[in-house]
């Protein structure tokens, strides 16, 4: 289908073919930036004479170079990552002109954060899991640090806290080298899982917010970030970090770069290492390892580098949990994951049922191809695989082994009409004297299979084979992806004359994921046996309905086995793009068009017993046309500021798990599935002035005909089992304002204000229907949900922010800020906004309201403050100069999170999707619930030489 | 390169930090074998008399008092919900637990403890049982199971396994001397399937009732008794045979007297079917 954005991609590129003629005069400039502030050379800037449409990007030494330059007068603009930009009047009459060292001021936003260590603390260590659902929903990065005052306010200070900017749910597109880092199925990116952090190697970013165009990407609505990491980009340093922080997480990382050698080679080789015994948050940890290695080789007309990244991680993460059982617990930080274990000599330890296992590493090999100093052309390939395991506790014919089932808790006694409070009681006493009930029992668990003996008869279909042993009731096991990731991308930018740039590409993803349920401990028992336990429920007795797989009916798994399901997803997307950006003496403008086919299909591995014709083989494919336009105009009004608007209209394919009902076990889909479109438009008004930084943002987008399906126990009598409740026909907006002033108070001193107020609400009552997870049929229930005008869980909707920040001449620097946040809300059920979930109840009764109404969390103040030094210890010392050859730094930094130590912060809340279909009483499962970290800090230690 | 070199050193080092997060769990010991031997200082025949002597539908709290018993009845099948039947040389009793799936802590055979303090002696419709609560509130009798929260501590586990074997009783024996067998596990011989009852589902599915009474009898015929079979239990749809054989399960009553099996291997109905 993209053939149809071929010939705009065609003539973009023959654009390229016209070379002005040459100038009679020719020189060659070249020079070296350094940071005004630590005097190191300054990489990834960007160098331009727009004038002559030419540009180069400083290299790792900070030097940079522009040949056959004509000869006369020109305005030279340098800009990039973590700089303010600067012009500077070049006057080139000589055939070679060197212009030496050029100072350039760091950027106040970056300066500091490019100090503060990224670690994963507080938001991604939960998961939102949900009566066995257990997808992981949010709690990772949006934006990585950006250097716009308002950007890095909105990523580094109310990311922090769950703050989505402009209501977008989805991530951020990412980009390393010209290769997608996103899963090219789902959209999902995690910078730890991905990046692992590692600062010193991922720190060339190209961010843009919004509609800005990117020399790189078409970009989505929420904008695009491009990292730039090769070896040539770093300069020759070795650098040594230790944070530490009182979440107990030590990280230690090590990067060397080479530089460009002689030979025109330069490599760079990062690792670092972060764990931590247990979180903040108890019967959590991480224990993980990130890499990094490039080779880069600059050419004649160019450079190719091989890249290759990964981070093998393993941590335990915990989960939201109601304020009931936090109470009961007497810890906001509740987590029922984990468990006391006693081994064999009597020793007890905790230990957590839900362990991640991640290492999916990525190799890219991209050559830049640079013909003259108007054109850049980037063509990477990129390879990614490997395995992403989720561990849980399964169980078969057994109860939750969770403290918090709602059964074990107190208010189930309470919810009885009428309510047993006698019994409530003693509930409550008998966990408060031993908190430990609240938690797994390992012991049991292993105890429970210890004394299971049965025979499985005719194991494998074979009549007679019969299996005696210990089956387990309770085992470990991983839900396994296992993903190969291809990815082609060519990506060409080129001035066309001093006005117009032209900007296009082309990329080809070709993604299989296959993705299974794996045994990875009996817990004490000799076999687990690979039944269907609801489909066993439902159809009582009937031996074809309960197994998993027909093809080798009750079998017995045992450990590193697979069951449960065993499918496939091949995700093929190809897209191409072209953008025109001009920009004349007031005036500028943008234009870009993207389009694109995604196709998906499924293929199964294990013939279900309930879908025995429906499971095993492939799907049909899916195919969807993609394709987006989006443009601007800016207008400047004086040398300081200027207004902008843009628009843009996206269509886009919907996700392969938000078609097929239950990917799992079968390959029907929703009715009709379709694409989904967004309209965009944000217009504003920027300052920048000497002293003076300020912005006025307005943003509206409309999401119509998206598709959403939710998998959860469905307590409704008409069901009482798992159920695939699909979204279909579902209209969003979020609309609002983005403020940020910044002022220098003195030469060190600047204040800076940040507001950001939105509204993300559902604008329709979308199309319900409710499939059975284990009906054989494909029928569906068609409803309606009653959310239009309900708040999207998008964070905190109203978010302010004041800070104050200092940089001293003498390399320190220190920042606090005070922030508020309001107007979070819960995330609501879509199933209790339905008919049956408050029939017979009079409208507006105080009931009808409980059942209806959406919460909305109580407003919240923090405090952050950041300090660091740099200490230029070859400036102090002559012997470190002697041994480390001159530019030896130390540099100390330290953060405190919630100075106040506000405990009460709740990050974000989720109403369960079970509900109570019989008694229409919200309170049976309300809502779940994430707090905020109370204060915590870390100490950031950096050695370079 | 040096670098380079130190690169490697400084990896080499975090390797040895690999040791700090625990990697793996040695299994926990088997307890199942163990018994706690609490004292026990009354037995589940003088709990039982107790229950019958009070009178259906009342109920008393307990004192610090420890029964002990080996389970009977678990609820693997489905056939028994949120309940065991524990029975020793005396006498057996129902212990009502407020959890599913009971069999994986307390499955036939295992020995318990049963702590009664806190907990209440009732005559459930004729039929003693241990629980939590009770009331009269709602104007019939409500019991309040033991919360799975105080399960561990008042239904100690001990020693598993320990052989169960029914005591066989002669049919017409159970209705002579019916306070004496009452929750005990018995196998009675010589018998069948009512007609009406014979060739048919054990129970209608739960969609249809939550249970279904099929007339089993003696032959010759003595008498007959209602098996109550519950509509969730795992063999709710199979077949009930029309020979004659053994019948194993826990005499029961509900008002009336009936039979409980804990699932189909229960019902030994293996010869030819004898009377009409």
């Amino acid at each position: 289908m993209f053939r149809k954005l071929l010939p705009l991609l065609l003539a973009l590129l023959t654009a390229t073919v016209y070379v002005n003629a040459q100038n009679k005069k020719t020189a060659t400039l070249k020079g070296r930036l350094v940071n005004n502030v630590t005097n190191a050379p300054f990489a990834d800037l960007k160098v331009s004479i727009p004038q002559l449409a030419v540009f180069t990007s400083s290299d790792g030494a900070g030097k940079f170079e522009l040949s056959e330059t004509p000869q006369g007068a020109y305005l030279m603009l340098i800009s990039g990552p973590g700089a303010k930009t600067d012009s500077i009047n070049v006057a080139i009459n000589d055939v070679a002109v060197d212009m030496g060292d050029i100072k350039i001021t760091p950027d106040d936003a970056t300066a500091e954060s490019a100090d503060i260590p990224t670690i994963p603390i507080a938001t991604a260590d939960v998961s939102a899991s949900d009566n066995g659902d257990n997808a992981s929903v949010g709690g990772e990065e949006l934006l990585l640090s950006g250097r716009d005052p308002f950007v890095s306010t909105a990523a580094f200070v109310f990311g922090y806290y769950m703050f989505k900017p402009r209501g977008n749910r989805n991530q951020n597109q990412s980009s390393v080298n010209g290769i997608s880092i996103n899963n090219a199925q789902t959209g999902y990116l995690s910078w730890t899982q991905h990046l692992g952090n590692q600062n010193d190697v991922f720190r060339g970013r190209d961010i843009r917010y919004g509609l800005e165009p990117s020399p790189y990407t078409f970009g989505g609505v929420n904008g695009s970030t491009y990292i730039e990491a090769t070896a040539a980009n770093n300069r020759k340093e070795t650098k040594v970090t230790y944070t530490s922080n009182n979440t107990n997480v030590n990280k230690i990382m090590f990067t060397t770069s080479s530089g460009i050698m002689k030979n025109g080679w330069a490599y760079t080789l990062s690792a670092n290492r972060q764990w931590n015994q247990e979180g903040y948050r108890p019967g959590t940890f991480m224990d993980g390892y990130a890499y990094y290695a490039g080779v880069s080789k600059t050419m004649k007309k160019g450079i190719m580098n091989l890249t290759s990244f990964g981070v093998p991680m393993r941590q335990a993460r915990g989960r939201m949990a109601t304020q009931e059982a936090m109470n009961l617990a007497k810890d906001n930080y509740y987590n029922p994951d984990w468990g006391y274990q006693t081994d064999n000599k009597g020793k007890v330890e905790k230990r957590s049922g839900s362990i991640q296992n991640v290492f999916q590493p990525t190799t890219i090999l991209n050559y830049e191809h640079r013909p003259n100093d108007r054109t850049r052309w980037n063509t990477a390939v990129g390879y990614q695989f490997g395995k992403e395991k989720q561990g849980e506790i399964d169980w078969y014919n057994a109860s939750s082994p969770f403290g918090n089932y709602y059964k074990n808790l107190p208010s189930y006694y309470l919810n009885f009409t009428p309510p047993d409070t006698a019994t409530a009681n003693q509930v409550t006493r008998e966990i408060q004297n031993d908190p430990a009930k609240m938690q797994v029992d390992w012991n049991r668990l292993y105890n429970a299979n210890l004394v299971n003996n049965e025979t499985i008869r005719n194991v494998g279909g074979i009549q007679g084979n019969n299996v005696t042993g210990k089956r387990s009731v309770y085992v470990l096991s991983d839900k396994v992806n296992d993903l190969k990731k291809f990815t082609f991308n060519t990506n060409i930018e080129r001035s066309l004359n001093a006005h117009l740039s032209v900007f296009g590409g082309l990329t080809i993803t070709s993604q299989y994921t296959r993705s299974y349920k794996q045994l990875t401990d009996l817990l004490g028992g000799d076999f687990f046996v690979n039944y269907n336990q609801f489909a066993a429920l439902q159809y009582v007795a009937n031996p074809i309905y309960n197994q998993n797989n027909l093809s080798n009916p009750n079998a017995v798994i045992r450990k590193g086995d697979k069951y449960g399901y065993d499918y496939s997803l091949l995700q093929n997307n190809s897209l191409a793009w072209g953008q025109v950006v001009g920009s004349y003496n007031r005036f500028g403008f943008f234009a870009a068009l993207e389009g694109g086919n995604n196709s998906f299909s499924r293929e199964g591995f294990m013939r279900n017993g309930l879908f025995a014709n429906n499971s095993l083989g492939k799907s049909a494919t899916y195919s969807f046309f993609n394709y987006a336009g989006k443009g601007g105009i800016n207008y400047k009004l004086n040398r300081h500021s200027f207004l902008y608007a843009s628009a843009a209209y996206i269509v886009s394919a919907p996700t392969a798990t938000n078609t097929f009902i239950a990917a799992e076990t079968r390959d029907y889909t929703v009715n009709n599935p379709t694409v989904q479109s967004s309209q965009t438009l944000e217009g504003g008004y920027l300052l920048k002035s000497g002293k003076v930084n300020a912005r006025v943002v307005g943003y509206v987008t409309d999401v119509k005909n998206a598709t959403e399906i939710k998998r959860f126990y469905n307590d409704d009598p008409a069901y009482q089992t798992f159920v695939n409740f699909a979204m279909q026909h579902q209209d969003t907006r979020s609309l609002g304002v983005e403020l940020m002033g910044s002022y220098k108070l003195t030469r060190y001193l600047t204040v800076k204000g940040v507001a950001a107020i939105g509204q993300s609400f559902y604008t329709n009552n979308p199309d319900i229907s409710i499939y059975v997870d284990n009906d054989t049929t494909q029928h569906a229930i068609a409803s309606k949900s009653y959310i239009k005008n309900y708040y999207l869980p998008t964070g905190p909707q109203t978010a302010y922010s004041v800070e104050l920040n200092y940089h001293s001449q003498n390399y320190w620097f220190a920042n606090i800020n005070f922030n508020y946040f309001d107007r979070n809300y819960v995330e609501v059920n879509p199933a209790r906004r339905t008919q049956p979930a408050a029939d017979l109840i009079a409208r507006n009764s105080t009931k009808w309201n409980q059942i209806y109404d959406q919460e909305k969390l109580p407003s919240a103040f923090v405090t952050d403050f950041y300090a660091g030094k740099s200490f230029q210890l070859s400036r102090m010392s002559k012997l470190v100069k002697k041994t480390t050859g001159g530019n030896t730094v130390l540099a100390v930094s330290f953060g405190i999170k919630n100075l106040l130590n506000n405990t009460n912060v709740l990050l974000r809340g989720r109403e369960q999707f079970r509900y109570d279909f019989v008694n229409r009483n919200p309170d049976k499962f309300p809502a779940t619930y994430q707090y905020a970290f109370g204060i915590n800090y870390y100490l950031n230690i950096s050695l370079r030489f | 390169m040096k670098g380079f070199r130190l690169a490697l050193g400084v990896l080499f080092v975090s390797a040895f930090l690999n040791s700090c997060v625990k990697q793996s769990f040695d299994n926990p010991p088997d307890t199942s074998q163990i018994d706690p031997k609490l004292p026990v200082n009354a037995t589940l025949g003088q709990l039982s008399s107790m229950a019958i002597e009070m009178g259906a539908n009342t109920y008393r709290k307990m004192g610090d008092t420890t029964v002990s018993g080996v389970v009977t009845a678990d609820d693997r099948s489905g056939n028994f919900y949120k309940q065991i039947i524990i029975q020793d040389a005396t006498g057996a009793i129902v212990v009502t637990i407020d959890q599913s799936n009971l069999y994986t802590d307390y499955p036939i055979g295992r020995k318990v403890y049963v702590k009664l303090k806190d907990l209440i002696l009732v005559n459930y419709h004729g039929l003693p049982e241990i629980a939590f609560d009770a009331s009269t509130a709602s104007g019939s009798l409500r019991l309040v199971n033991i919360p799975s929260a105080m399960m561990q501590k008042t239904v100690v586990k001990a020693s598993y396994p320990n052989t169960v074997t029914p005591e066989k009783v002669k049919f017409v024996d159970l209705f002579s001397n019916t306070n004496k067998y009452l929750n005990k596990l018995v196998q009675l011989d010589n018998m069948e399937f009512d007609a009406s009852a014979a060739n048919v589902p054990y129970a209608a599915p739960s969609s249809t009732s939550y249970a279904t009474s099929r007339t089993i009898k003696d032959c010759p015929n003595t008498g007959s008794i209602v098996m109550y079979n519950s509509g969730f239990a795992n063999f709710q749809p199979y077949i009930t045979p029309s020979g004659k054989g053994s019948i194993t399960g826990i005499f029961s009553m509900y008002n009336t007297s009936q039979f409980l099996i804990r699932d189909t291997t229960d019902v030994q109905l293996t010869s030819a079917r004898d009377c009409p």
